[in-house]
């Protein structure tokens, strides 16, 4: 059993005291709060400054920090104007909406309660389902296997199972606020040591002029080298590009931005969260990217060795950071899949505890119950994530999958049972979630089983004629069709829901 | 071909900084405003 990267004890300190830190704060809440609220949604206090660090935290796993420096790596900066923009424009948007649902629903707790109380309880079920299975971190169990595999040389399974154990053990036991705090901390630490990783390697090859001369030895020639400059450039199509962007809207469906959203103390504290979260989405999504490219330049230099697209940013910042600082980086790069995996095992617990248990199947349950069933929630869907992640070798697909499910499934019920001024139809708001979901459901088992791989672009491809259909194009073509089924019921239905 | 212009340089190291300060500035606001917020958790919590 031997680390492939190798650190300095000083280092596997810092990576120690960090992990024991969090199991503490777990530690910490579960004696000082007391009922479900306080468990669930932080007692409605969350001001702007752990919005901020919980927002940015959460949405930003080991997918950005490993996938866009990935991208990066072989588009150049088309990672950070063709991916990472799109999102950018949505949380802009999410600032001005966000604080009008927490003015709507100020005793809300879920997304999915939203559309639940304004189109019934079949729209309730289907929303918490897509919920559910949005929430399953795949992408972060693997993420915490890879990276103590790296640095332990313990098995991937081993290292897998050690990071689900510390993460649902402070969440079981602390709740939002100890997911709240740990995640403020592990938002410093990611954006800090990135930010360091960034000034440090970039400076260290000589700036723009050494990446330059590092991308044409590593290309063959400069007019291969100059694509890594062009935003836009790459091998994408501008209907694959359009895919990944409408992923984007996953921003406005998000089921861990809105329990923050209403466990926020008032509706100023997450405009001012969200107008304090974009520039740090930007810098962090510029950084990873500049990064990759600089990966890929490292190599052309020889400063580092030929890697995997994903492991060039580990080598290139493994490569400059100093003793002490590279702890901190690899607690950071946890602290990136802790983060998400923390809010969105509390998610899922939600959707079991409050979503189907409390407002559907036991409205008069007892708080204890509640909590009880929410652990229990939480606890299958650690167990769903870690065999997806032992299942699983390539998941890059997974987040374009789930960002279909939620955004087909829950967006058009709960914009139009927010924002609606009249009274939409019961049939309307369940018809849409029910084909968004299973339709988005179907489409990725039809194009897994029947469509053909290609390994050039690496997708699930169906040739319908003439015309090429890729996976990923199911959310393009789903939403709109979800969209006209609602409108088309919601004009000719009768029966309205009374907003609860 | 020309190479890349050096602003890029200039993004690349104001990106850098503001990963950098931003989230130090972030805990200023976080010690000013939080440790109020959990004072009166525990106010609440210990009745």
């Amino acid at each position: 059993m031997e680390a492939v990267v190798k650190l300095h004890w000083l280092d596997y300190l810092v990576i120690l005291v960090y992990v024991g830190f969090m199991l503490y704060i777990g530690f910490y809440f579960s004696r000082k709060r007391k009922g479900f609220d306080d468990y669930f949604m932080a007692g409605r206090g969350l001001t702007a400054p752990l919005l901020v660090g919980t927002l940015v935290s959460t949405f930003y796993g080991l997918d950005t920090l490993f996938g866009t420096s990935e991208v990066g790596f072989f588009e150049g900066i088309s990672a950070f104007f063709a991916y990472s923009l799109p999102y950018t424009a949505l949380y802009i948007v999410m600032a001005f909406l966000a604080p009008k649902f927490k003015e709507k629903f100020p005793t809300g707790s879920t997304m999915q309660e939203v559309a639940l109380n304004n189109f019934g309880k079949t729209t309730g079920v289907f929303t918490s389902i897509a919920a559910y299975l949005y929430s399953t971190n795949t992408m972060e169990m693997m993420g915490i296997g890879f990276v103590l595999h790296l640095i332990t040389g313990l098995p991937f399974f081993v290292g897998t199972l050690i990071g689900a154990v510390i993460v649902v053990l402070y969440t079981w036991t602390g709740g939002l606020w100890a997911v709240t705090m740990t995640d403020f901390i592990q938002f410093v630490a990611m954006m800090v040591t990135v930010g360091l990783a960034m000034i440090i390697g970039w400076k260290a090859v000589g700036g723009t002029a050494g990446v330059w001369e590092g991308l044409i030895e590593w290309t063959g020639s400069a007019e291969d080298a100059i694509y890594f400059f062009r935003p836009g450039a790459g091998y994408l199509s501008p209907w694959t590009l359009a895919a990944y962007s409408v992923t984007a809207l996953a921003v406005l469906c998000e089921p861990a931005f809105f329990q923050r959203m209403f466990a926020a103390a008032s509706p100023k504290e997450i405009k001012r969260g969200f107008a304090m979260g974009v520039p740090m989405w930007l810098s962090f999504d510029w950084c990873v990217s500049f990064l990759g490219i600089l990966g890929a330049a490292a190599i052309g230099l020889a400063i580092i060795p030929e890697v995997e697209p994903n492991q060039a940013l580990f080598a290139v910042v493994a490569q400059y950071l100093p003793i002490g600082v590279l702890g901190i980086f690899v607690a950071g790069v946890m602290a990136c899949a802790m983060s998400t995996a923390d809010s969105y095992f509390l998610v899922a617990g939600g959707v079991i505890g409050v979503d189907l248990y409390r407002n559907i199947i036991k409205p008069d349950a007892e708080e204890r119950n509640v909590e009880r069933v929410t652990k229990i929630g939480m606890l299958v869907s650690a167990i769903i994530s870690i065999a997806l992640a032992l299942l699983f070798e390539r998941i890059m697909e997974v987040w374009v999958f789930q960002a279909t499910l939620i955004v087909t499934t829950s967006l058009i019920p709960v914009y139009f049972g927010a924002f609606s001024k009249k009274p939409q139809k019961k049939a309307a708001g369940a018809a849409a979630a029910g084909f968004g979901l299973i339709a988005s459901i179907i489409w990725y088992v039809w194009t897994n089983f029947f469509g053909v791989w290609s390994e050039e672009w690496e997708v699930y491809v169906i040739k319908l004629g003439n015309v090429e259909l890729w996976q990923e194009y199911g959310i393009l073509i789903i939403t709109p069709i979800a969209l006209i089924i609602y409108l088309i019921i919601n004009a000719t239905a009768k029966k309205t829901v009374e907003a609860a | 071909m020309d190479a890349p212009s050096s602003t890029w340089d200039i993004f690349c190291y104001i990106a850098g900084a503001i990963s950098i300060v931003g989230p130090l500035a972030i805990i200023y606001f976080y010690f000013r405003t939080v440790r109020r917020r959990l004072k009166e958790f525990k106010e609440r919590t210990s009745r």
